[in-house]
Formats: C-alpha cells, structure tokens, sequence
C-alpha cells in the first residue's frame, strides 16, 4: 500500500478465517522477509556479544508470528532490527520488493509510519502530560495529514480499540492498564501500518486484562490487515493469537512451525523443556517437567556449536561441534513448513531417543 | 508462626473519618507452610506485604489489629526492635528488581552488607563468600563475576535473582515474596520455586507468596487467601479451592484462567488444520 491511498477504506479487511493469514501477498512474496539477519555489539576489543547470530523469517500479510524465548535470546533485538530501530551487522530485511535494511535518509522515513511498535509498559510509554488525544494527534505529526483527515483518522482508530469517548481527554494514569495498553495499541495504527511489532504487549496484564487485549488485537487485524510480530515469554498468550511460531535460542530459532506444530508436537529439546515448564492452574496436573539445568549461556564470546549444549538433557559429545541448521520436518501441517535445529533430531522423532522427564 | 489478626489499614481523614484500603485482614502461615495470597491488581495484596515489613508511610496507618512473627506483634513493637527481626529472620522479596537494589554499589557486597548489618562478627570475606555462594544458588552463572558487577550491568531476571538471593543470605525463618519471579523466564521461574519449596519442607521455612499466577498457586503452595476490595474473600486448602473455590470473586478469577487457557489451545488448533489458504 502507498501512501497516497493510505486515507481510504480499512485495507483487507477480514475475508479471511480467524486463524488463516496468506503467507504471500499478491506479489507472490511475503509481507516481511528476514535473511540471515545478525547483529553483534562489541563490547570491547575482545568480547563481541552475539544478540542475533544469522536468522531468517517471513512474516505473511495478516499474520501473527510469535517469538518466544528466554530474555536474553534475541527477541527483541531481531523485533528491532526488523522495524530499523537498529541495523544490522550483516543480513537484510525485505518489506515485499523493497531492501528496507539498506535504505537511508527519506527513502527510509517515507517507510517508517509502515512499522510500528507497541511496548511491554504503557504507563511509561505514553507520555504523562498529553491527553490520549493528543498523543495521538503526535503520532501523526510530520506526516502532512490535513486536519479533516487527522482527525477521522484518530477517530477511527478510537473506535477500534473501544476506548470510551470520555477517556480521550484523559492523561494516561486516570486510566487502568489495560485501557492504557488500548490507546497505546491505537496511537500504533494511526499511520496505517502493515507490522506492529508487539514486544511482551501483555506481560503486565492481569488475567482479565490479557484476555481483553488479546481479543482486541485479534479483532485489529481482522479490521485493518495487520500483521503482528507478538514477542512474549508468555506462552499462553503467545499460543493465543500467533499463526506461526519461531522459538529463539541465543539469537538463533531453534524451531519454527505452525502455533498448533510447536505447543502439541514440538521435536525440538529446547521448545519441550520450555513448555514443560509452564505451570497448568491444576495441583493435579502433573506436567512432565523435562529439566534445563543453569540458565541461558552469556551470549559473550559464545563457543562454536549447538548452543543449548551446555544445557541439552539429549546432547552427546558430537553436539558440541555440530553447527546448528534448521532441518525440515516430515509431519508438516496444512502447507506450514516445520523446521527445528537439533543434531539429534531425526532420534528424537523416531522414538530412538527419549527426553528424561525430572521428578518433582 | 505468622498470624495476623483484625488488620484494618488506610488512612484517616480530619474529620475524623478513616478510608480503609484493608480491612478486618486475618492470615495465619505455620512452619513449613507455603501460602499464596491471590487477588487482583488493586485489591490490596501488596499493601499487606507492606504492613508486613513494616513499610507502612503516613498518611497510610495501621489503625487496628495485631501482625504477629513468632509471638511478638510487629505493629507494636518499636521500629529498631522490628530492624533487627526483617532481613534476618523474617525476609522479603520485593518485585522491581533493579530498582530496589542501589545502582552505586556492586551486587555481591549489596548482598554481603545485608548479612554484616544483622551479625557484626562475620568478616567481610565470608560474607562475600556466602554472597557469592547465593547468587549461583538462584542460578545466575559465573556468580563470582556477577557479584562484581553493578545492577545496570544485570538483565531484570538477573538482578531479580539478586534480590531472592539478598533475601536467603541470613538463612530466614520466613520469607514473604511478592510476585517474586516477575519478569523471570519460565524455566528460571521453575528453578527458583523448587529452591523455595525445599526450604519450605527441609528447612521449615514459612513462605508467604503474593502472586497473580494461579499456576503456582496450584504447584507451590498448600493453602491460598483471595483477596478483593481490601478482604480476604476465601482461605482454603489448595486442593479443595482449585476443584470448588467457593466465593464469587475466586470463581471468577478461575473462570478467566481456564477460559484463557481454552481459547489459547482453540486458536493454536486452527492453525494446525488451516493451511490451505496459503502457498
């Protein structure tokens, strides 16, 4: 979409199942195409801190990939790299047929309002001395909309997000998170993008308020097109609203399939032992607790090889030096491909080898 | 070993009203006993904590009841009595991480000063020893690196592991941890509340846990207080509360937990089958 039609009709508007999204957009190419992205930051002149190690990743028109992981595994830096907010040491970013991770100067300003991005905390990323109003209208300053045409805009948005019309005129703290997190998801879609990038959009909800904002976003995407990158250690929110997941491991995905592929049958030993820790809200339930002994390796300096090895319940000595690659899978579903990155991977799903479930 | 009685907090105005934000609160935890405290944002759960640790800050006043730690009333007593009792036998973990630690001195002798305040005889050595043997306790690695670092150098999971750290470090009887693995990944999560469970069995600490996550509610504690408006509404035995929570405001609450696991797993079935609308 080019900026010139931006100001008429919702764009494709949902024709499509609720849990459906065309990875492909008309032009046969997904909305967003990640190659081998990385980004290293030196720490000095003999630590380099590998965030994102060489990750590729599509994100289809409309639709929701989640990103999962623990902090410190790259998620957010690769949500950043994705939206510009850093480049890359190496790798690119396609936006359809264009390099948006090259592009410079008013090239890539004219891109911006394309890519948006909602954070963890509302009540620190809205600012305390402008009303929801007007903080929207500073959304879209710079960006040569006449008044008339601002002015819907923000309305429209409003009412998508079903913040009540007394509360616009309200600053920030007389609202309750959740209805911050509204305005916040509002002042994102102003511009009309195609991407909002949700970092942990709502980790500092409480159950009422997650539920709420999930099915707002979901209604969202259905009104505007949008697609979601959904970054959360939140797996329960994650499965929610994702169609396809990636799970992230030291700045590299470990595994990526379909949101049903990765909670019911994942193969890779990192994604079990991560769901396997979820707690189920039941003191019979009595989940397989697959141990992760230490925590995540500092990505400073990091060994060559597989990264969970240090903490693999099913690694051998060859892992060691094994370079990950993401392998497909054969039991694929519907046309969404499932890859995962384990040397053993082939053991795994043959039953040669099993996870050893640690006793509580 | 801690029983609060008739707890009534808030704060009272010059006409002589009083606005109470927790009232009538009773809540007892045995040795050895793990007890969640449950409720929404805003029903008054962290404000009993604060009560607890003596925290309380005019214009909010205790205005009548008894919280008592093995028999002495800590409402009561004066405030350098109850200094010597909170952070050595009665500990707290306090969600915010990085803030609640002091950005200008490193990690490991934030940690070692906790323990010298409460026992002048331990040489400042040991007690960075024990400091450091904590911080690998709650699984952050290269621990005697890490306690040379200063908080900015830690991620939020990290200095939220100081912190539990900071609260083991004088062995307590009792520990009262508010939402204490917030912003910790699951894995780390799990980790830290078996370190807790053992202590509650092994060493029969007492373990109070604020928490708004019915999950470990159901895994980590044998009793649970729903609290709401400022009351405890419900305090029963975990099993019996997870099969029939009987006041409405615990329906709820379990309500909107099953029903956010329930159209999680509905959504992420579409996925599965759908598929043919793509290429």
């Amino acid at each position: 979409m080019t900026q010139a039609s931006a100001g008429e009709q919702p764009l494709e508007a949902g024709d499509q199942e609720s849990a459906s999204a065309d990875v492909t957009g008309a032009n046969g190419r997904p909305l967003i195409d990640v190659r081998n992205i990385a980004k290293h930051f030196r720490i000095s002149r003999r630590e380099n801190l590998v965030a994102v190690g060489g990750v590729d990743l599509t994100i289809g028109r409309g639709e929701t990939v989640g990103l999962v992981g623990e902090s410190g595994s790259g998620k957010t830096t690769l949500g950043r790299l994705i939206l510009r907010l850093w480049d890359p040491t190496y790798g690119e970013v396609w936006y359809e047929d264009k390099r948006i991770s090259h592009m410079q100067g008013s090239e890539l300003r004219r891109w911006r309002p394309k890519l948006q991005m909602v954070f963890q905390d509302p009540s620190t990323s809205l600012n305390p001395r402008m009303t929801i109003r007007q903080a929207l209208r500073d959304a879209v300053r710079g960006f040569k909309l006449s008044r008339e045409e601002r002015d819907r805009r923000i309305q429209e948005v409003l009412d998508a997000v079903h913040v009540p019309a007394a509360l616009t005129e309200a600053h920030p703290e007389a609202l309750t998170g959740s209805q911050q997190q509204r305005c916040a998801i509002a002042r994102s879609l102003v511009m009309k993008p195609d991407l909002i990038v949700l970092d942990e959009a709502v980790s500092n909800l409480d159950v009422r308020g997650r539920l709420e904002i999930i099915e707002l976003l979901r209604e969202v995407q259905q009104q505007f097109g949008v697609s979601y990158l959904f970054i959360s250690h939140d797996l329960t929110a994650v499965r929610s609203i994702s169609h396809r997941v990636a799970v992230m491991y030291l700045g590299l995905i470990v595994e990526f399939a379909s949101t049903d592929v990765i909670f019911e049958r994942p193969v890779h030993p990192y994604t079990r032992s991560l769901l396997s820790a979820v707690l189920y809200p039941d003191p019979e339930a009595g989940a397989p607790h697959y141990t992760l002994e230490g925590e995540i390796p500092s990505p400073i300096n990091l060994p060559p090889g597989c990264p969970l090895y240090s903490r693999c319940p099913v690694s051998e000595p060859e892992c060691e030096q094994w370079t990950p690659e993401l392998f497909p899978m054969e039991q694929t579903a519907g046309n969404v491909p499932h890859v995962a990155a384990c040397r053993r991977i082939d053991d795994l799903t043959s039953g040669r080898v099993e996870m050893v479930a640690s006793g509580r | 070993m801690l029983e609060i009685e008739g707890l009534t907090v808030g704060i009272p105005h010059a006409d002589g009203s009083f606005e109470s934000m927790i009232e009538d609160i009773a809540l007892r935890v045995d040795a050895g006993q793990a007890v969640g405290l449950v409720g929404e944002a805003g029903a008054g759960k962290s404000l009993l904590v604060h009560a607890i640790a003596g925290q309380l800050r005019p214009p909010v006043v205790a205005r009548s009841g008894t919280i008592r730690f093995e028999g002495q009333d800590l409402l009561a007593m004066n405030a350098e009595v109850r200094q010597t009792i909170l952070g050595r036998d009665l500990a707290l973990v306090l969600p915010g991480g990085r803030a609640r630690l002091d950005p200008l001195m490193k990690v490991g002798k934030q940690i070692a000063r906790v323990q010298r305040d409460h026992d002048g005889s331990v040489s400042k050595k040991v007690a960075q020893a024990r400091a450091i043997e904590l911080l690998d306790r709650v699984g952050i690695p290269d621990a005697d690196l890490r306690a040379e670092a200063y908080p900015h150098e830690l991620s939020g999971g990290m200095a939220q592991r100081a912190l539990v750290a900071m609260a083991l470090v004088n062995r307590p009887r009792f520990l009262v941890a508010d939402e204490p693995t917030s912003g910790i990944d699951v894995t780390i999560q799990r980790q830290l509340l078996e370190d807790f469970s053992s202590l509650c069995r092994e060493e029969h600490v007492g373990l109070l846990i604020v928490t708004r996550d019915l999950g470990i509610v159901a895994h980590y504690c044998d009793r649970v207080a729903v609290v709401s408006e400022g009351r405890i509404v419900e305090d029963a035995d975990v099993r019996t509360f997870f099969k029939s929570p009987e006041h409405p405001v615990s329906q709820e609450l379990m309500r909107a937990t099953i029903l956010e696991r329930q159209q999680a797993a509905a959504w992420s079935e579409q996925t599965g089958t759908v598929g043919a609308g793509r290429s």
